[in-house]
């Protein structure tokens, strides 16, 4: 048998295994054939056998890469995981997620930095009045001023606020995203982010709350800030985790270590950015609306009461598995 | 007879990834390098920015420019900007557009599809690994065997060249004239190897480059089997070859 003779004979089946892989990478998901399913597998075997025959019999190069090729992307069709449930999904982002939140010391690491630093922050510009304009610099300071000298504006929905809710969700969940990914350089990128979001909402809110629009401007604030806050330590918190994983590895590798712990750091950064959103409709529509104060602090209570209730879920299932056990 | 053992033959120094399947076959992945998938890169957001300019330019050509599509526009880009890459790579099996013209494939690192969220990692992360001055995917990739950047790291995946095949010509070799191979004549692994790389480059080459190339060989064997030199090495070659792979194939000539 000439090595011709073997290539020319098997030719027509490795086609045929190409054209089922290509089958298969068109249908994910959906309902297969199962005969050719059955025929595709008996088509990889066969392609795994001529490739080991091939390699052995040192055919040419061309036949070896090719078969290598056919062979691999058969293999990546052929096992995969694909399980997704909603209800899976439902479960872990109400159970799993807070549970993880709530027991994952960076969390409430990112949190007491960033209460720290915020309010530090605050202190520093209620007490000394220059302290402001040398964080946030004299020319965003005076727009900031600006922007709450007057009570918000009047009307009902206007097409500004709809701008306005495109950019936040573009700009702050666009932070959030940057803070987590950050976190891979062993948490510095999150650390940074976080200080530094800290520090300059802080020296705003201590620096406006002293200044003659001092009620136009927490008026403003109070409705998205449970979301927007939240969100933004959440976001670190997800950071902090995956860098972490890096130092603390838990016995495996330390790439390995990150593996693991990325999909739940994962879960977290969806919740921040799910958050940053919510905020961003809530600071469009809701915070400058011309509706009775208290309605804005209506908000904020549920909306703050609403994310201690998922929280503390979590945390309750928590003691609830620590009995169990 | 020609016992040809693959395991002498030292895995090249080379950009690929050995997976050993259940099948215990092991195949070859060829990763891709930093270049390629850099242009990939480009493509990609060249190819966003290019979709977002035509909606600008559509929306100001038709004089809606009013605030609310603003807004709609940034949610857009937001959602565009930051799961492009994820939602292609899941609905497109590891490619997006820009890979697809570089033929590139995000596989994970066993060699298997990847899932949504490795594709939402990998996509996020990469934010990082293209930041200035020090592009961290790019330093992650020189000091990773696989070449993976950061995002790759933490999703487990790797990026591989998948370009679109030909189906391997069948070697055509010469019509052989019968080859006088002394009885016993055992084709080492290495001649073996040369043996198969010629065979299947021979159609590329011109009579006169055979000529040289397998004169190489040819010459040096018939003097071994104390023959004079050959009037056709490129014969000599080929039928050398023909003659170890049946041996191989147990159906001695």
């Amino acid at each position: 048998m000439k090595a011709a003779d073997i290539i020319t004979a098997r030719t027509p089946e490795w086609i045929a295994l190409e054209r089922d892989v290509s089958w298969l990478r068109q249908t994910r998901g959906r309902r297969l054939d199962p005969d050719r399913v059955a025929a595709f597998a008996r088509r990889y075997r066969a392609a795994c056998s001529d490739l080991a025959l091939a390699m052995a019999m040192r055919f040419p190069d061309g036949t070896i890469d090719y078969l290598q090729q056919l062979v691999a992307d058969a293999h990546t069709q052929l096992y995969r995981i694909e399980s997704f449930s909603i209800l899976a999904w439902l479960r872990n982002l109400l159970v799993a997620v807070p549970r993880r939140i709530v027991a994952d010391p960076c969390t409430w690491i990112a949190a007491a930095v960033f209460a720290t630093l915020f309010g530090g922050g605050m202190i520093a510009a209620w007490l000394h009045p220059g302290f402001a304009a040398d964080v946030v610099g004299e020319g965003p300071l005076s727009r900031v001023e600006e922007m709450y000298a007057e009570p918000s504006d009047g009307g009902g929905f206007t097409a500004a606020r709809a701008r306005m809710a495109g950019f936040y969700v573009f700009n702050n969940a666009g932070i959030g995203l940057r803070c987590f990914a950050g976190g891979i350089l062993f948490g510095v990128g999150s650390l940074a982010v976080l200080a530094f979001n800290a520090l300059f909402l802080g020296t705003i809110f201590g620096h406006m709350l002293a200044a003659p629009a001092a009620d136009n401007f927490a008026e403003f604030v109070t409705a998205h800030a449970p979301f927007e806050l939240t969100a933004i330590v959440l976001s670190a918190g997800a950071g902090l985790r995956l860098g972490w994983s890096v130092v603390d590895t838990r016995g495996w590798c330390r790439r390995e270590s990150l593996r693991r712990t990325a999909p739940e750091a994962l879960a977290t950064a969806g919740m921040a950015t799910l958050l940053f959103i919510l905020a961003a409709a809530i600071e469009a529509f809701v915070s400058p609306a011309p509706i009775p104060r208290a309605v804005k602090t209506g908000v904020a209570c549920v909306s703050g009461l609403a994310l201690a209730a998922f929280l503390a879920t979590g945390a309750m299932r928590r003691s609830e598995d620590g009995r169990a056990e | 007879m020609a016992s040809i053992d693959s395991t002498d033959v030292a895995r090249p120094l080379d950009t690929t990834l050995v997976v050993v399947s259940p099948e215990n076959i092991a195949f070859q992945f060829r990763l891709a390098g930093p270049a390629v998938r850099g242009v990939a890169f480009v493509l990609d957001a060249l190819l966003i920015l290019a979709l977002f300019a035509g909606v600008v330019f559509a929306l100001g050509l038709l004089g809606v420019v009013a605030e609310a599509f603003v807004g709609l526009f940034l949610v857009a880009l937001f959602f565009v900007w930051w799961g492009y890459g994820a939602a292609c790579e899941v609905i497109a099996n590891g490619r997006t557009a820009g890979k697809a013209v570089l033929g590139l494939r995000v596989v994970g690192q066993t060699g298997l599809s990847i899932n949504p969220a490795q594709a939402i990692l990998r996509n996020l992360l990469r934010a990082v690994d293209v930041a200035p001055p020090f592009f961290p995917g790019v330093v992650s990739m020189a000091c990773t065997s696989r070449l993976q950047r950061l995002g790759d790291l933490a999703a487990g995946t790797i990026v591989v060249l998948d370009r679109s095949r030909q189906a391997p010509r069948p070697p055509r070799v010469a019509s052989t004239s019968p080859v006088a191979v002394p009885p016993g004549f055992r084709v080492e692994p290495r001649l073996m190897e040369a043996l198969a790389a010629y065979v299947s480059r021979r159609a590329d080459l011109s009579p006169a480059r055979r000529r040289e190339l397998a004169g190489i060989a040819a010459v040096r064997l018939c003097a071994a089997w104390g023959q004079l030199p050959p009037e056709d090495p490129d014969a000599v070659v080929c039928g050398l070859y023909e003659r170890a792979i049946a041996a191989d194939a147990g159906q001695e000539p």
